[in-house]
């Protein structure tokens, strides 16, 4: 017995040896290209983009379905697209938004419907690798509740490093790179792209999450003590996915109006039609990204937002 | 709980160090923490369903005990039916009255009679259907005296509950298991060590293998209408490995956990995507359940002493009653038929039992004749799981006739496959190498340099991580 458990407790320690090693190594070549990387030129456009701006924060509903220069051009502001991926988690994405407000900045908040459930709010595999290898000093930032939700992917992480592809003969992905973004932050390397192949969401299951409110509540506190203003808008979304999860959206829909925040349009009018999706319920095809940002700068001028 | 989450990783070690280092001295007390942890390991689903394992344990133990002493065969019949009647009617309650109800109302509407009947919404236990077989293989060995009844209490409800295979098997039989409850156990290390590398070798089969190819099995079966004739073949195929890698996956981890505590359980899959003929793939997928319904039913039955049309008989109740076992649902149904249809000609020529040994011992590779006997097999197999997999009989219908149209011979929609296709053949050349033994992997304790064996180990912990899929429920628990 005690040659067993000693066995397994070195074989223990030899595992956590390699993934402490792993953790710390740096970002393999594969994952310098990847999308999150972008979060730096973002970061560096808060900060430089002279105020009163119109600040777009969400997931890749925003960065797959928004065309800035338009909106840009019709309400005679200055955009800056942070978005990037839904799995780095409302939170965070609000947190590092907020450092960089100046008096007078619009901030538009497009949150994914799944924000709302489970604990995606708090960030996923992706939050992990902005914090180990974009932003460093952001990791020490998170709260428990970030760190308990990206702790599970520590080892995946980790151990991605030993993955020979992650060093030799991969290609820059043709969407999801961090040179796939224009000069706002929109992606727009698929706008020249056919629609691909994929299946519409699955019902969310998880649990509706009332701290996403919270957080959201905080994050308009914050913006109004600095000076800035807070809307909603309905991300831009699969019709068939959108069907599949009325409820869901219903009941989202129903708290936002209840904590009275500033809502542009409804989620009915960003139920976009499954032909304008690129590929996933949540990207949108040029024709898509068209559409939604038209139905936006509508929604914009029809609260006054802007000139 | 289950064996791939984060409670469980929790849960067995101290369960484990609880067994062997407080209760080790009695063996009264280890059969009473089988029973706790199995309780709590079951209750963490839903502990109101405790309760059904705990009659169920009563009555068997019951019936058990007035059998001991009852030597009028009517009395006896009367104590086994009462038993089957009992477990069986729990088991047809909660998994096939919704089923019985819906079709009595949808045949009698097509003789023009309306009948009002509300379905209930009724949750099935998990579980159900193996500790209800496991418990009655008990009181039917008893009334045969094959085995003496017990008076241990606290034995037989380990026996009925023990956690490692109660909730997705192997369902085990008295003769074997319940004996073991009787003996002081001792911690061995070998089989410890075994233990631990059936265990990760299930893990991989479950977390690499079976939830890989659930993501796109569920992609291309969810949406097979608008797929092509090749993608719906890539979808059967993905299934086919999902469902082995799922059901083998769950049964590796079971025996490897119990062999941690010192139980042998019998082996449950040995490799039956390499079998030659139907008749072979069935006695290596699911063998305890294979031969139980061997044992308990096809046998009583007449097996295939009688004519012909006893055989014939006796094979489509075997398949059919098999297939219904696995889900109130007419496609489980045809699952078990279309098996059935299957093994019709080997019975009929008496080929059924020709390919008893292991493809190709000894040998690095199969011959052509038997390469094509296993590729027809396993092809005739992943057809079969297509009625397994679909919703409804129409949806199955519909998947096949896709596939036999002309966009068959189109290329496949899918993208991005390509790392779930690698990984299955990695699990096929695996599979095969460790053929010739209990599970794959069982082998590398044949190789005595630490170094490689710890390396092979940590190769197969990276895979699970980095490739691990969506986490999703064992497909068996639904049965």
């Amino acid at each position: 017995m005690k040659k067993f458990i000693l066995k397994i407790i070195s074989f223990v320690l030899l595992f956590l040896t390699i993934l402490l090693i792993c953790f710390t190594l740096p970002a393999t070549p594969r994952a310098s290209k990847s999308l999150l990387f972008s979060n730096v030129k973002k970061d560096s456009l808060l900060k430089n983009t002279i105020s009163p701006r119109l600040i777009l924060v969400g997931g890749s509903n925003l960065s797959f379905g928004i065309d800035s220069e338009t909106i840009k051009d019709s309400l005679n502001i200055n955009l800056i697209n942070t978005a990037i991926h839904a799995n780095i988690g409302l939170q965070y994405m609000m947190d590092n938004t907020v450092k960089h407000i100046k008096e007078g900045d619009i901030v538009l908040l497009s949150p994914e419907y799944n924000h709302f459930y489970g604990s995606y709010v708090y960030g996923r595999g992706e939050l992990l690798r902005i914090v180990t290898q974009v932003n460093f000093l952001d990791f020490f930032k998170l709260t428990k509740k970030q760190i308990l939700s990206v702790f599970k992917y520590i080892p995946k992480y980790s151990l991605s490093k030993l993955n020979p592809l992650e060093y030799i003969g991969f290609r820059e992905h043709d969407i999801y790179s961090v040179n796939s973004f224009n000069e706002y932050g929109d992606v727009y390397t698929h706008w020249s792209m056919k629609q691909r192949v994929f299946p519409s969401a699955n019902k969310i299951k998880k649990r509706y999450n009332p701290n996403t409110i919270k957080l959201i509540n905080d994050f308009r506190i914050e913006l109004g003590e600095k000076g800035s203003n807070l809307f909603i808008s309905y991300p831009c979304y699969q019709a068939s996915s959108f069907d599949k999860n009325i409820k869901q959206i219903k009941k989202i829909q129903k708290e936002l109006k209840k904590n009275n925040f500033k809502i542009l349009g409804t989620p009915e009018r960003y139920r976009i039609d499954d032909s304008l999706m690129f590929n996933t319920p949540y990207h949108l095809l040029k024709k898509g990204v068209n559409l939604r940002t038209k139905l936006l700068i509508e929604d914009l001028k029809t609260n006054s937002i802007t000139n | 709980m289950l064996f791939n989450s984060f409670d469980f990783a929790i849960f067995l070690p101290l369960v484990f160090l609880l067994y062997w280092f407080i209760c080790q001295k009695k063996l009264k007390l280890q059969n009473a923490l089988i029973v706790c942890s199995s309780y709590v390991f079951y209750g963490w689903w839903d502990w109101r369903f405790l309760s059904l394992i705990l009659f169920s344990t009563v009555v068997d133990y019951t019936i058990g005990q007035r059998l001991r002493n009852e030597e009028q065969q009517t009395i006896r019949k009367v104590l086994l039916w009462s038993s089957i009647i009992v477990n069986l009617g729990f088991l047809g309650f909660f998994k096939y009255y919704n089923f019985f109800l819906e079709n009595f109302v949808d045949a009698f509407s097509l003789f023009g009679m309306q009948i009002n009947a509300n379905s209930l919404n009724i949750i099935l236990p998990i579980g159900i259907s193996f500790y209800t077989f496991q418990t009655l293989s008990y009181t039917i060995d008893v009334y045969r005296k094959k085995i003496e009844p017990t008076k241990d209490f606290i034995a037989f409800s380990a026996f009925v509950c023990f956690f490692p295979q109660l909730v997705a098997g192997p369902i085990e039989r008295a003769t074997n298991l319940l004996p073991q409850f009787y003996k002081k156990r001792t911690f061995e290390y070998h089989k410890a060590i075994d233990g631990m590398r059936q265990i990760l070798f299930g893990l991989f089969k479950k977390v690499v293998i079976a939830d890989n190819c659930a993501e796109y099995a569920n992609q291309i079966f969810n949406n097979s209408a608008d797929m092509n004739g090749s993608t719906l073949v890539l979808g059967a195929i993905f299934f086919t490995f999902q469902i082995y890698g799922d059901f083998s996956g769950y049964s590796d981890i079971a025996i490897g956990i119990s062999r941690l505590f010192g139980f042998d359980l019998k082996q449950n899959f040995a490799t039956p995507y390499f079998s030659r003929d139907i008749a072979e793939f069935w006695r290596r997928w699911h063998i305890s359940l294979s031969t139980w319904f061997r044992d308990y039913l096809y046998i009583p039955l007449g097996g295939s002493r009688g004519g012909t049309w006893m055989k014939v008989r006796n094979t489509f109740v075997i398949f059919l009653i098999s297939g219904f076992w696995h889900g109130a649902n007419w496609t489980f149904i045809i699952w078990g038929a279309l098996n059935a249809i299957y093994f019709l000609p080997l019975l009929l020529s008496n080929n059924n039992r020709k390919n008893l040994g292991i493809v190709a011992e000894g040998k690095l590779v199969p011959s052509f004749r038997d390469l094509i006997s296993m590729v027809s097999t396993f092809t005739l197999t992943s057809l079969a799981w297509i009625f397994f997999r679909a919703e409804n009989i129409q949806h199955a219908i519909n998947y096949l006739s896709i596939i036999f149209s002309k966009s068959l011979f189109t290329v496949p929609y899918y993208t991005g496959m390509e790392k779930t296709m690698l990984l299955i053949l990695i699990f096929v050349v695996i599979e095969w190498v460790g053929r010739e033994d209990s599970f794959a992997i069982e082998s590398l304790k044949n190789i005595f340099n630490p170094i490689i064996r710890w390396s092979i180990y940590i190769i197969l912990i990276i895979l699970i991580v980095l490739y691990k899929g969506e986490e999703s429920e064992f497909i068996y628990f639904q049965f």
